[in-house]
């Protein structure tokens, strides 16, 4: 139960970085993707799957609060849960800088990507294409320069994971 | 630890989501005046690096071309306010002939923007008001000074989402501040402009010229300025000339936004 409190907690204080700070910055800033780099580190560098969690809950909130890009957040972050889990395992096991960097940027791609098509099939066409790339570039970026530093700060981190998993 | 342990700790932990999905759901508004305490001063935080780092990321040709630009707008804007002070005076004797005590009597409510989500994609934002303000679907948002920002587009008892007029899903019926108040429709361009479009060849459509609500739409009152055209699109073999207008605040340097509940005479 406590295990579930701090994973709740710290989603919370993402979720609070990530939609009330950073997208108050000015732009290219607003665009890192701290809840999903947060969450696809933990999983893939340090094993801890309920960390996935996080990105369907995101998912969530941003269709609760009619904040997401398209209405099915829900939906788009749930794959993106999933496809974290699986990669993870499955394809990106070792947790060199490289895993984890390909890894992110597959994940991250595919909820862009989802995110893409779902805007066009409901007929957003004046959304020009040189803009949604750039904006995605951008994040795909700052993913990328986030998992660095956590990939950086890992044998710090490790200190506090088992911590956690002490609980 | 053992693979059967960790696929418990995934359920468990799943199982856990779930019931906060719901908690969400049941005990919404508990939860939003409590997440709004946190993200109120959080939103400020960023708010107040947005205005102050302003320029920092510009090259210096950028940073002088929006001088110069700035320069022949104000230029423009100087003799526009010697026709406007004329104009103004003249309506204040109207007015005072007819004698209205005031043109507008709006009721509004303050709200704190408290999430963000802006980008290409979409330009939405949150804020700490709701159905309980007497907040409605389609009501006007703007920014202390006057300055229309978007339409309530969602909301809940606490909450409401905004979408501001640069979403490129969001349509303004809009008026030119012309001669002849040529009359349009402003749609959102890629999170940070707009385009007006639907004017025809014989209205005059020029640079600098400002553009405000038309008072066509319901709710929205005429006269809320939503910015000024920066370039005008007229190509003779179609039917109508087009111009992007560019918004005169942005809206990661405000906190405070103000929504019009109702309007009166």
């Amino acid at each position: 139960m406590k295990r579930v409190v701090v994973m709740v907690g710290l989603w919370v204080l993402l979720l609070v970085l990530q939609l009330s700070f950073l997208a108050s910055l000015p732009a290219p800033w607003l665009f890192i993707p701290i809840v999903a780099a947060a969450s696809i580190y933990l999983v893939q560098h340090h094993g801890l799957m309920t960390a996935a969690w996080w990105l369907p809950a995101y998912g969530f909130f941003l269709d609760l609060f009619h904040i997401g890009t398209v209405p099915w957040e829900t939906v788009i972050y749930s794959i993106a849960g999933v496809f974290t889990v699986l990669l993870a395992r499955r394809i990106f096991s070792n947790r060199s800088l490289y895993g984890i960097a390909a890894c992110g940027i597959l994940i991250l791609g595919t909820i862009l990507l989802l995110e893409a098509i779902a805007q066009f099939w409901q007929a957003r066409a004046d959304i020009l294409l040189s803009d949604l790339l750039w904006d995605d570039l951008w994040q795909l970026l700052f993913l990328i320069i986030t998992l660095i530093i956590l990939f950086m700060v890992a044998p710090r981190l490790r200190n506090w994971i088992r911590l956690y998993e002490r609980l | 630890m053992t693979a059967a342990r960790t696929r418990q700790r995934f359920l468990v932990t799943g199982v856990a989501v779930l019931v906060l999905f719901i908690l969400l759901l049941l005990g919404r508004g508990a939860i939003e005046r409590a997440l709004a305490v946190i993200q109120r001063p959080v939103v400020r935080l960023g708010t107040w690096i947005s205005l102050h780092s302003a320029g920092l990321l510009s090259s210096e040709e950028s940073l002088r071309q929006k001088i110069q630009r700035l320069e022949e707008q104000r230029v423009a804007w100087a003799l526009d306010q010697v026709e406007w002070q004329r104009l103004n005076n003249e309506h204040t004797q109207l007015l005072e002939q007819l004698e209205y005590v005031q043109r507008h009597h709006f009721q509004t409510v303050t709200a704190a923007i408290i999430a963000r989500a802006l980008g290409s994609r979409q330009s939405t934002f949150l804020i700490d008001r709701g159905s309980e303000d007497n907040v409605t679907i389609g009501a006007p948002v703007m920014t202390g000074a006057g300055l229309f920002l978007g339409k309530i587009s969602a909301m809940s008892p606490r909450t409401s989402t905004v979408t501001l007029l640069t979403d490129p899903t969001m349509t303004t019926a809009a008026s030119l501040v012309n001669e002849t108040r040529t009359i349009g429709v402003t749609q959102g361009l890629n999170g940070s402009l707009m385009t007006i479009k639907f004017i025809p060849h014989d209205q005059p459509l020029e640079v600098n010229n400002l553009v405000t609500t038309s008072g066509l739409e319901e709710q929205v009152p005429s006269g809320l300025v939503l910015g000024v055209v920066n370039a005008v699109r007229s190509e003779k073999n179609e039917p109508f000339q087009e111009a992007i207008v560019e918004p005169l605040t942005d809206i990661r340097h405000v906190d405070l936004v103000t929504i019009i509940i109702g309007q009166g005479l």
